[in-house]
């Protein structure tokens, strides 16, 4: 039982490496090679961590050599262009110009239903109301709704947008600074403790302290006892 | 690139890894079969009483070249070895040496097999 804790622990904790190791894409819509990666490490894990009798290394050998073997095949896809879509494929043309393109569909093996569904997940309800709809490497459908069923912006009409203030962005959390956030604001630790001192607490009494480009701040406290 | 280095690296990990035990593997099986042999040119000679002796140290020199197999093989693939080797000892006759020399043989054969299995050739690998 032991044997088993420890081995569970340790398989654990190579694997959360594994998934830090191969980046982020993993852990976003999956491509077709990154599902397939997915699926056998989390197999693998689970063989040693069930039988004691199987050599620990019998699981993390295969899982390493799946892991150089993603990131490489990555790099790889990432230079040249006909091997990343000879692996996951080409983005395919679904809809254009409002023309429900019936090759490709019968290419995706999909039906008009599985069209619609898609488009109805995108807020789409009448096939008319698309321009261009594709299909992405990844299974999921982008609509590019016709002109007249664009969400209206600023530029439509032809208003001066206002000033820009930039996002709001969490730059104290829990009493802890986050520097990318206050780099990105352009604010610093004096201006923080400028901030506390102005409203009267300390770091560790803070819950959420969120700033823009503006210096426009909100500061939430944290609650007594929690 | 940084991703690509740590990929090389696990790579030639694993590569490293995957030799040094197939080197260590060899060597222990190299040693313990001819152990056995040795074991088969004593009881020939006549000398029962030395091969008894050196059948009791061939269980000891399993455990010591088997050490790290463990880390790399199924436990049940050499717990049959280590049962055979127990019972060597008591398998030196003065009478009938038939058991005494298919224990030696089932040995041989178990060690050879798990040498085999290992190395990465196409029959193992399909």
């Amino acid at each position: 039982m032991a044997v088993t804790a420890i081995r569970t622990i340790i398989i654990y904790a190579v694997l959360i490496a594994a998934m830090r190791i191969m980046g982020r894409r993993q852990l976003g819509e999956l491509q077709p090679i990154e599902l397939v990666v997915t699926l056998l490490i989390s197999d693998l894990a689970s063989v040693p961590m069930q039988d004691s009798a199987i050599p620990l290394f019998s699981g993390l050998i295969p899982i390493l050599v799946l892991v150089a073997a993603e990131i490489l095949l990555s790099a790889w896809m990432l230079k040249s262009r006909t091997f990343s879509s000879l692996v996951s494929g080409t983005p395919l043309v679904l809809v254009h110009e409002g023309q429900v393109n019936q090759a490709v569909l019968r290419k995706l093996r999909m039906s008009v239903e599985d069209l619609c569904e898609c488009l109805r997940k995108q807020n789409v309800f009448d096939l008319r109301d698309v321009q261009t709809a594709i299909a992405e490497t990844n299974g999921t459908v982008t609509v590019y709704p016709v002109a007249a069923q664009r969400p209206v912006v600023l530029q439509d009409l032809e208003k001066t947008p206002p000033a820009d203030h930039g996002m709001p962005l969490v730059v104290l959390a829990d009493g802890k600074a986050c520097d990318w956030a206050m780099q990105l604001c352009g604010v610093n630790n004096s201006w923080i403790e400028h901030i506390l001192r102005k409203e009267q607490c300390t770091r560790q009494d803070v819950m959420i302290l969120t700033v823009n480009r503006s210096k426009d701040y909100y500061l939430v406290r944290r609650e007594r006892g929690i | 690139m940084k991703r690509v280095g740590i990929a090389l690296a696990l790579l030639a990990l694993v590569v490293l890894l995957s030799s040094g035990a197939l080197f260590l593997q060899r060597r222990a099986t190299d040693h313990l079969i001819e152990a056995c042999d040795e074991m088969i040119t004593i009881y020939r000679s006549g000398d029962t009483e030395r091969c008894r002796k050196k059948a009791e140290e061939f269980s000891q020199d399993l455990e010591q070249d088997m050490r790290w197999f463990p880390f790399f093989l199924a436990h049940e693939r050499m717990e049959s070895i280590f049962q055979q080797a127990g019972a060597l000892p008591y398998l030196v006759n003065d009478d009938d040496p038939a058991d005494f020399f298919a224990a030696l043989a089932t040995i041989r054969v178990q060690l050879g097999t798990l040498m085999d299995n290992e190395w990465p050739t196409p029959s193992n690998i399909l």
